[in-house]
């Protein structure tokens, strides 16, 4: 057996916790994506329910004080009606960047993860190279020469 | 043959007669009485007798036999007894023996010396054999020492860079595919590419028809719902600028990533290429001094050695040439060499190529110098080693 069997030994108890180790984190993420996937779209169902149940209301709030009927179109109401609709988009489009946000930052997490996997794999894989070259040139039975 | 005085008269008589005669002596008296001289003084007057001792023929010595013409051995004594000598020799005799005892006197100087050269030479033989053993045992010792250690140096040094050079392609090796896993998995990121980014459209207002039946205005409404949709695009446009430029500093973060460790990984590479040969001198330099350091205690080891074992030498030409200063037999000069032969470089007397003249094998003795004399009893004798006659002991 060589010095690179020894180390090839070695090296593959710690690659393959490693890579189990990253695989685990890799579900992590798939399911850390899958329940902000999930939450935000819950959210975001939630807005749009909320914005359609509160906006009859609000124009029998504005019929009533006479801005709004047959044949009535106040502007104030007009303008209230759609201030109440870009408050609606605007916590539509909150929750979906956040969504966005948070999918993206899991897939980042998930490039960065495996980068960081194949960057201490690959020290790994120089520090035994390293430590194989100076094994072979340490040539300890020689020392005395 | 023999000749015996006999009633004034000098009577010859062979050797059977003489060996009787002595024989029946013998049974007569025993060995004082197989005297010869008994036999005279029996045989002789006192007038006789008188002159005989005046003439030094008898007395308490061994009479010599008169007319006896060579050396003969004395039964009382055992002893050679010289030839007598007419007493107007004398003189003469005793000049003679002077020179005899003067010679026997440098024969005995010369064989002690031949003796003490020979016990010498041999001593020097010795001592030299003892010193080259010793050497070579140590020579030995040395090497079953310093071998084993040299050989385990040099063998660990080659391990050492045989397990460096495994080693650095091995690390090589890691390296590279270290490398090669680090930019397959370095990927173009995706993170931020079609970031699945919302943008919703302003919701309808519920309220715009009845609006209209109560004759109210759209204008706020539209309004709202305009500046809602402007938000919308703008947090739409906002977050994918985001993603994108995410995306690029991703995409910057990972391909900075991708060229560290490619450098990372070079640069690796490199500092093995560049250890390996440092490495490799170093390696080199340290068993290198260690084969030094050893090969100096080696060559220091071998170095005392050598030291001792030239004192050895030293000692033993010392002692070669008190030995042949004092001992050494006088060189004899050389002659021409006989008719057909010739001296080759070792100085032997060598037959001529087709001489007639020249006998096969090697010269006979007449043919060499002329050999001295030795007399009988010396307990030496002479031998020819090529150049000079060399006096040597009798093998007992």
């Amino acid at each position: 057996m060589s010095m690179t069997d020894a180390y090839n030994q070695d090296f593959g108890l710690s690659e393959a916790a490693q890579v189990a180790r990253r695989q685990k984190r890799s579900i992590a993420n798939q399911q850390a994506a899958l329940l902000g996937q999930q939450r935000g779209s819950r959210n975001i169902a939630d807005i749009t329910k909320a914005g359609v149940q509160g906006f009859n209301p609000t124009v029998s709030q504005y019929g009533r004080r006479g801005l709004a009927g047959p044949n009535v179109q106040s502007g104030i109401a007009r303008k209230g009606l759609e201030d109440y609709a870009a408050g609606i988009q605007a916590r539509l489009g909150t929750e979906q960047m956040s969504m966005q946000d948070e999918l993206n930052k899991i897939a980042m997490d998930e490039s960065m993860q495996q980068a960081d996997l194949e960057a201490y794999l690959a020290d790994q894989r120089l520090q035994k190279q390293r430590d194989i070259i100076n094994a072979a040139t340490q040539l300890r039975a020689f020392q005395s020469y | 043959m023999g000749i015996i005085y006999v009633n004034g008269r000098l009577v010859r008589e062979t050797d059977e007669e003489v060996a009787a005669r002595m024989l029946a002596a013998a049974q007569r008296g025993g060995i004082e009485a197989a005297n010869p001289q008994f036999d005279r003084q029996r045989m002789m007057g006192a007038s006789e007798t008188k002159n005989m001792k005046k003439a030094g023929l008898i007395g308490s010595e061994p009479s010599k036999r008169v007319g006896a013409t060579g050396p003969s051995l004395s039964l009382r004594t055992g002893n050679v007894v010289n030839p007598p000598v007419a007493e107007v020799d004398k003189a003469k005799a005793a000049a003679d023996a002077k020179a005899k005892a003067a010679a026997d006197k440098i024969l005995k100087d010369a064989q002690d010396r031949a003796l003490a050269y020979a016990a010498g030479t041999q001593a020097i033989a010795d001592y030299k054999a003892s010193a080259e053993a010793a050497k070579t045992a140590a020579e030995g010792r040395v090497a079953d020492v310093y071998n084993p250690q040299e050989t385990n140096i040099t063998d660990e040094r080659k391990r050492q860079l045989a397990l460096l050079e495994t080693l650095i392609k091995q690390g090589q090796t890691d390296i590279t595919s270290a490398e090669q896993d680090f930019l397959k998995n370095i990927k173009p990121t995706s993170a931020y590419s079609n970031v699945p980014l919302v943008n919703m459209q302003a919701i309808q207002n519920p309220l715009l028809e009845a609006l209209r039946q109560q004759g109210a205005g759209e204008g706020a409404v539209q309004s709202q719902s305009a500046m809602d949709q402007s938000l919308n695009n703008f947090m739409n446009q906002l977050q994918q600028q985001s993603a994108s430029r995410y995306g690029d500093v991703q995409t910057n973060l990972l391909e900075s990533l991708r060229n560290s460790g490619i450098g990372a990984a070079s640069a690796g590479r490199q500092y093995l290429a560049q250890r390996q040969p440092e490495i490799s001198s170093g390696i080199e330099s340290a068993f290198g001094k260690q084969l030094s350091n050893l090969a100096t205690n080696r060559a220091n080891t071998e170095g005392d050695i050598m030291s001792q074992y030239g004192d050895a030498l030293a000692k033993i030409a010392d002692l070669q040439a008190e030995t042949t200063s004092k001992y050494a037999p006088p060189s004899v000069a050389k002659g021409p060499a006989p008719a057909g032969y010739h001296y080759d470089a070792a100085g032997k007397v060598v037959a001529n190529a087709g001489s007639a003249k020249a006998g096969a094998g090697t010269p006979t003795a007449t043919q060499q110098e002329s050999k001295p004399a030795t007399p009988a009893g010396a307990g030496l004798h002479w031998e020819w080693n090529g150049k000079n006659w060399v006096a040597v002991p009798n093998k007992k």
